[in-house]
């Protein structure tokens, strides 16, 4: 790998000759063997030369070499040692592209007997060659006092040389105590020294049902001597409080051990323990409610002396030894006319000599309501003491409160949450029903059932639409004279044909202006519907203007006749033979007639 | 002379409209006869603790033609003290549709409807639909229908003025363009109301427990089941049975005792 990645680096001649010498070195591997046996390494060691007594030599045999498997060395015979444990490991190193095996062979040794002792050589075969180390020389000397015989735990009954490596242990300091007293569990875990665990072991302990249960920290650490072994102690503490009368087991607590280098993984585990819970004895006074151990008690109030609505807090703490965590709540005075907070409780616990010991404080907002001097009963709290076996009671002083009128506090902050009341929903329910008014509503048809309002959004389109078409008529007819001229001749024709027939009604020369007048109507028509000057409107004019309209000739024809007929009767008006009235007709028809044609016309 | 025939045009159609608009109001305000004193002795039932008794009252009421948000509402709360959650719920609604903003109606309506059984999940709309939806339970139908053509006639006004007035043309053009998207969407809002009314009425479930069919009939696969105070569509009617849509997109038949449209 790494020579690959050098090779790359360099000119294909000098890769060529990093490859031969690495070919050369493969080829010397791959020759070595011979050469390799001779390499073979064989040594003795300790890791003391002088040693107590009651301590462990740890003899480690290492061999070495391009070795296959690991040969099995011989230890010689051992005066004034024991072997008590033994462990193998083997370790391969590639140096050169040459394998190596190493392999050590671990021997826990416990002096049996003080003085100068000589560890002789020990041998291994390989390939039928036996090498041998040099002997060593080690000096006991006299070590602490003897392992003191008690406590003689249940595990290592087989101590001494060869005892357990590991071990655990728990037991409790009373195995028959009061109900509510306290006593102390401890376990004990034991580690041979010079054991080495490579992983912390783990607890599982026990529930601790049937009581109150309270871990003293911190762990205890020590070394004990067991036999003739030396021991690294853990010891593990609960104060325990059973809360009922009876015999209860403490069922086993239980260490897990990982595997480590020397050491399997193991399951470690305590006998139950059985603890023997005694009634308390007769006479307990009325108040006592179960508290044992034993107890002080004090009360005080901050400020000593307050306003109206100015809070003050009331402390009452006890202290003292026992299961403080489990005291009944004080008995708290009425006072009227005060307004009281919950209690907020702290507990502050330690743990002396096993024994749990601590404070529990009580601290009460108080806010006056009214002036005056108060007085607060005395707290109190009866206990049996075990120690004494006895029943106790502590007290507290009585406690006086002066509360003076309180000025106007506008400046001062009310006292958190004073006066108001966050609103509580117990439950919810519908809202309630409606008065009967006079008189209730019918049925009614909706409004789009109803033709009156669609007329509704008919009714302003049309008003849109008329003042559109009339604002655009009135414009035309403003700038347009011939347009105007043109519409309205239809109308002042007929108007003038009218008048002409009333003349008829009258008599002599008056009957006789019919005929002009009924020509006067003609001519005007045509000079409207031409926008010309009655005065232009020669016979030629009106033939070229009607036949430009597109007027029927025949119907042109008829105008002369009836022009000539007017004509004649103004000038000789019994010649005319056909009469005034008929004349008019005649003319009322043409002038409709040419309407109807004038106005048809293409434009 | 121009200007004051323009003017004197204007106020006639202005004057015309204003009587048809207000002439709609009064009949649709036509009030009932000495029924205000039936209601309170309904009441008096509902609040001696008579609930089945109140209800019968409400209901006789309610079949002489009267028809008043207030008594819906009346009758909704004693069906919820009777116990009849579907009924009560079916009630609110009918009370809703005529008293759209009537806190106590929508608080009742509400509380009624958290304990109705059956969890149906709400399909989710775009803004436009919940816009039109939230303003459409604002409004009555009738009053949606008023708006909506006082829009329009304030609309032709502006067109009046604008056919009469060229000069202010920009002027009339800013204004109009607010009124008619209000319009647009006051007719969106009333097309949305009748759309629902008529295609697929709404209805309540008012029996305790209905089973829901494939098919107009018992023999047919049963699906699901609901019960009293779900809220449904009725899509289709046959001999005897409805057909109900659920707004999470299931369907099915059921008895059409079992269902009251609103």
């Amino acid at each position: 790998m790494t020579l690959h990645s050098i090779s790359t680096d360099l000119s294909p001649a000098r890769r060529f000759l990093v490859g031969l010498v690495c070919l050369g070195l493969i080829a010397g591997a791959w020759l070595s063997p011979v050469w390799a046996q001779s390499q073979v390494s064989f040594t003795a060691q300790v890791d003391k030369t002088t040693l107590s007594s009651d301590d462990t030599l740890v003899l480690t045999l290492a061999v070495e070499g391009e070795l296959t498997q690991l040969p099995q060395p011989q230890l010689p015979i051992l005066e004034g040692f024991a072997v008590v444990g033994s462990s193998r490991s083997t370790q391969f190193s590639m140096v050169n592209g040459v394998t190596s095996m190493r392999g050590e062979f671990v021997y826990r040794l416990q002096p049996t007997a003080v003085g100068s002792h000589t560890i002789g050589a020990a041998t291994v075969q390989i390939d039928g060659v036996t090498y041998q180390t040099d002997p060593i020389t080690v000096e006991v000397v006299a070590g602490q006092a003897p392992a003191q015989p008690t406590p003689t735990p249940p595990g290592p009954s087989d101590g001494g040389p060869g005892g357990k490596d590991l071990f655990v242990e728990a037991e409790v300091d009373d195995p028959s105590p009061f109900v509510g007293q306290q006593i102390v569990y401890r376990f004990r875990f034991y580690q041979a020294t010079g054991v080495d665990l490579l992983d912390q072991p783990r607890a599982t302990w026990p529930s601790f049902s049937g009581f109150w249960a309270e871990q003293i920290s911190p762990q205890d650490q020590y070394y004990q001597k067991i036999g003739q072994r030396q021991y690294g102690v853990i010891e593990v503490g609960w104060a325990l409080f059973a809360t009922a009368v009876g015999q209860v087991t403490i069922e086993p607590a239980e260490l897990s051990i990982p595997a480590s280098f020397f050491n399997r993984a193991q399951q470690l585990r305590t006998e139950p323990v059985v603890v023997d819970v005694q009634p308390l004895p007769e006479g307990a006074p009325p108040d006592f409610a179960g508290a044992v151990g034993q107890y002080e008690m004090s009360a005080w109030l901050e400020p000593g002396q307050t306003r109206v609505n100015e809070p003050v807090t009331l402390f009452v703490q006890v202290s003292g030894s026992g299961n403080l965590n489990a005291l009944p709540e004080p008995d708290w005075p009425e006072l009227p006319g005060w307004r009281a907070y919950d209690p907020q409780v702290t507990t502050d616990l330690r743990q002396m000599d096993g024994l749990i010991q601590g404070e529990r404080l009580y601290e009460r907002l108080l806010v006056p309501r009214e002036a005056g001097d108060y007085d607060l009963a005395p707290f109190s709290l009866s206990y049996y003491d075990p120690v004494a076996g006895a029943y106790r009671r502590a007290e507290t002083e009585p406690l006086t409160v002066r509360v003076e009128p309180g000025e106007a506090s506008a400046d001062l902050p009310p006292p958190a949450g004073d006066g108001k009341e966050d609103v509580t929903l117990l439950a919810s329910d519908i809202r309630h029903i409606k008065l009967a008014p006079p008189a209730l509503a019918t049925r009614r048809r909706s409004l789009l059932g109803q033709p009156l309002y669609w007329l509704g959004w008919l009714a302003p389109l049309l008003a849109v639409v008329g003042t559109w078409v009339w604002k655009r008529r009135r414009a035309r007819l403003r700038g347009d004279v011939a347009y105007a001229r043109a519409r309205r001749a239809h109308r002042l024709a007929r108007k003038r044909l009218t008048q002409a027939r009333r003349l008829l009604d009258r008599s002599g020369n008056e009957r006789e202006a019919v005929y002009g007048a009924t020509s006067q109507a003609l001519i005007g028509y045509l000079g409207d519907k031409f926008n010309l000057a009655p005065a232009g409107l020669t016979r030629d004019a009106i033939r070229q203007n009607l036949s430009q309209a597109g007027v029927d000739p025949a119907l042109t024809a008829r105008l002369f006749d009836c022009l000539d007929w007017a004509d004649s009767g103004r000038f000789a008006p019994v010649a005319a033979g056909r009469g005034a009235s008929a004349l008019v007709d005649e003319a009322e028809g043409l002038v409709a007639d040419l309407e109807n044609q004038l106005r048809n016309r293409p434009k | 002379m121009k200007g004051l025939t323009g003017v004197s045009v204007r106020k006639i159609c202005r004057r015309g409209l204003l009587a048809v608009v207000l002439g709609l109001l009064f009949a649709a305000c036509g009030a009932g006869s000495a029924s205000g004193a039936q209601m309170a002795q309904a009441n008096q039932l509902y609040e001696a603790g008579q609930y089945a008794e109140a209800v019968e009252a409400y209901e006789t009421l309610l079949a002489t033609g009267i028809e008043d948000g207030r008594l819906y509402y009346n009758l909704g709360n004693a069906y919820y003290k009777a116990g009849d959650l579907g009924r009560a719920i079916l009630n609110y609604r009918r009370a809703e549709r005529l008293l759209p903003r009537d806190g106590d109606v929508a608080a009742n309506l509400e509380l009624a409807r958290a304990q109705t059984r059956d969890q149906i999940e709400e399909t989710d709309e775009g803004a436009v639909i919940r816009l039109v939806r939230r303003l459409s339970g604002w409004l009555t139908l009738n009053e949606a229908a008023l708006l909506a053509l006082a829009l329009w006639l304030g609309l032709c006004g502006l067109g009046i003025g604008a056919i009469l007035r060229p000069a202010r043309r920009r002027w009339i053009a800013y204004l109009a363009l607010p009124l008619a998207l209000l319009l647009l969407l006051g007719l969106l809002v009333l097309g949305a109301r009748l759309y629902e009314e008529r295609a697929h009425p709404s209805a309540v479930l008012v029996a305790e427990e209905v089973d829901v069919h494939s098919g107009p009939g018992t023999d047919y696969l049963l699906e699901f089941s609901l019960h009293a105070g779900t809220e449904v569509r009725v899509v289709e009617e046959r001999a005897g049975w409805a057909r109900i849509a659920l707004p999470g997109g299931l369907q099915g038949w059921v008895p059409q005792a079992a269902v009251t449209e609103i």
